[in-house]
Order: C-alpha cells, then sequence, then structure tokens
C-alpha cells in the first residue's frame, strides 16, 4: 500500500501561512465533512455546529503552535469523534431503511427503468446497514476522497487494517447487491 | 480465485505501490474474471457515495414535514386556547359598564307575583315588594323583557315574562339586578 503522494494532503503549515488559503481550506472541506456528519446520523444542525467546532479547534490549534501533518484528517477526525459522541444520532442513521419512495434516484428515462433503479438501491440500502460501523465509516470516509492513511488517522487504525476493512466490505457490498 | 483478486479494491482506490499497480493492469488486460470484478467494485463504490449522499438529504424531507405539521398544530390548538380564554374577556364589557372599579353586582331572582295582581301592577307598585338586603340603592330601574328573549323558545310556558329591576349606585354603576317572573 502506498501512503506517499497523498494528493489532498493539506499541512496545517500551509494553512496557518495565508489566510486566504485557510479560506480555501474551509470551503473544500466544509460540505465534505457536513456530507459524512450526516451519513452518521447527525441532524443538518448538528452537523453545522461540530464543523464550525472543529474549524474552531483548528484554530486553536495552529494559535497554541501546534502543526498537524495533515489538516484534513485531522479535521475528520475531530467531525468523527464529535459524532460518536452524540451516539442517539450516530446509530439512528442506519437503524431504518430509507423511504424508498423517499429515494429520487430515477433518472425518467422508462419506469421500468427507474423501477430497477429504486428496486437496486434499496438493495443497496439493506446491504449497507448489514456492515459493521467499521466498515460502514472506512466507506464513508473513502466516499469523500479519503485516502486509507487519513482514514486510518481519523478512526485510529493502521493503514493495512483500513485497507483490510474496506476490501471486505466492497465486496460483501458487491455480493449482497449483486451488481 | 485469482491471486490478483485481493488487491482490485486497493488498485481502484489507487492505494498499490507504482510497480504492484502497473502488474495488477498487466493482468487486468488478459483476465476477464478479475477485469469484470473490477468494474463491479467500481460501480458498487460508486453507487454507494450516490446512496450516501442522496440519502440524509431526502430521509430530512419527511422529518420536516412532522415538524411542520406538529408545530402548525401545537399553534392551532395555542390560538385556541388563547381564543377561548379572551372570549369572557371580551364579553364582559357587554354586560358590565366598564368602570375604574367594578362593582361586584348581586343578582337575584323573587318568586312570581300572583297572577291576578300582574295586570293591576303598576311600576309603582312592583317597587313595593320587599326590597332586598341591598337597601338605599336607589333609583331602581324596571325593565320589562319577554321570556322569549331571553331564554331558548319552548324553554319558558307561553305568556310568562320577567321584569328586571336594576339598582344603580351613587356613583351611578350597577349594583343589584333583580329579576322577577311574571305573567302577561
Amino acid at each position: 500500500m502506498s501512503g506517499e503522494g497523498l494528493p489532498f494532503a493539506l499541512p496545517f503549515s500551509r494553512f496557518a501561512a495565508s489566510a486566504r488559503e485557510g479560506a480555501n481550506l474551509f470551503d473544500e472541506l466544509r460540505k465534505p465533512l457536513l456530507r459524512y456528519l450526516v451519513s452518521l446520523g447527525l441532524s443538518a444542525d448538528e452537523a453545522q455546529d461540530v464543523v464550525q467546532d472543529a474549524f474552531l479547534s483548528l484554530h486553536r490549534s495552529l494559535t497554541a503552535g501546534a502543526s498537524p501533518e495533515n489538516a484534513r484528517a485531522w479535521l475528520f477526525r475531530v467531525a468523527h469523534n464529535a459524532a460518536r459522541n452524540r451516539q442517539k444520532s450516530y446509530h439512528h442513521r442506519f437503524a431504518a431503511p430509507l423511504e424508498s419512495e423517499a429515494l429520487d434516484l430515477t433518472d425518467g428515462a422508462t419506469p421500468e427503468r427507474d423501477v430497477l433503479k429504486k428496486e437496486r438501491y434499496r438493495k443497496l440500502g439493506a446491504a449497507i446497514r448489514s456492515l459493521t460501523d467499521s466498515e460502514r465509516e472506512c466507506l464513508l470516509l473513502r466516499a469523500e476522497g479519503l485516502r486509507y492513511r487519513e482514514i486510518g488517522e481519523v478512526l485510529g487504525l493502521a493503514t493495512s487494517t483500513v485497507a483490510g476493512i474496506v476490501d471486505r466490505a466492497v465486496k460483501k457490498l458487491a455480493e449482497k447487491c449483486n451488481v | 480465485m485469482c491471486e490478483y483478486e485481493k488487491s482490485l479494491v486497493a488498485w481502484i482506490d489507487g492505494e498499490l505501490e507504482p510497480d504492484v499497480a502497473l502488474e495488477l493492469e498487466r493482468h487486468l488486460q488478459i483476465c476477464e474474471s478479475c477485469s469484470a470484478r473490477a468494474s463491479q467494485y467500481r460501480e458498487v463504490s460508486r453507487a454507494f457515495a450516490v446512496y450516501c449522499a442522496a440519502g440524509p438529504v431526502l430521509k430530512g424531507k419527511p422529518r420536516l414535514r412532522w415538524m411542520t405539521a406538529g408545530a402548525a398544530g401545537l399553534a392551532a390548538a395555542t390560538a385556541m386556547i388563547l381564543w377561548m380564554l379572551r372570549l369572557p374577556v371580551e364579553q364582559l364589557p357587554l354586560q358590565v359598564p366598564t368602570t375604574e372599579h367594578p362593582p361586584a353586582i348581586a343578582f337575584e331572582t323573587v318568586p312570581p307575583a300572583p297572577v291576578k295582581n300582574v295586570h293591576r301592577q303598576t311600576i309603582a307598585k312592583r317597587n313595593q315588594v320587599p326590597e332586598p338586603s341591598v337597601t338605599g340603592l336607589e333609583p331602581f330601574v324596571e325593565i320589562a323583557i319577554p321570556a322569549d328573549a331571553i331564554f331558548a323558545p319552548g324553554a319558558v310556558p307561553p305568556g310568562v315574562t320577567f321584569t328586571a329591576a336594576l339598582g344603580i349606585g351613587d356613583d351611578g354603576s350597577p349594583r343589584i339586578l333583580r329579576l322577577q317572573p311574571g305573567l302577561k
């Protein structure tokens, strides 16, 4: 596995060096963080609070002279821990199936195709609910573009462990969805 | 199972060392099974991202509907309660003239006078009826009121009427209201 050449690595020194780059970092990571937190079960308001707190913590860390290597993984870790502390919301997200009628994932090409697509996403939803917490978290962070090493930093796991979890989770989904 | 299959997901994610990735890519050109699986894993990964991005947003809608309905219901109930509480307050001025210190009104009825006397009684004679406990509240104003004006039609036998005697205090405020039933 390669831990080198992280295209999205955002060193804190870069953030600290320029307020403009700091604003860019906020613009770049705000939405992925919100999406991740909402996927974990937080409400939109809760997610907004957590993201603001995470960036505030980042600012304090910088003010205190801390310089973690990767701001993105650091922010996701802070957000992840905050979500974990809200256990009720955290476990709510995948506890029940999403309403199939609410999932407007159809493209309207033909009714038959829409039905097939809905059926496919229904199976996918069931498959996602069958994953373990670790598997889901790894896939969610992966879907936000985090590298295995960054996922490991967020969840406190070794990179090789993350690789194994992601591999297993993807294969589970493929098998259960029969994609 | 092909030995390269265990590296397919990591290869899709660009997590393999360059030389290992190159070797796998060469293998994919000749192995249909691994090539098909790689496409499968890539597709399910994309579907997962779409599902998770779409789900929470759409999931919020029903919750929002319930919250809106709940808020509307609560507002309606509150408005109803306030309206009910306000109703007597609004009606009071219609019944009792508003004064700086509204007086308590003694309300009483007296037994009906004998039928014989009803036709002969004049307003002056009615004033001779024993006064209630609140005396000295002259002048009395007597008003004849048809029973139908007070009670629902049919609730009072035909011909029954009421005489309201209103005692006014020195300060001009109503002090006593006496209702005397009688026959026409």
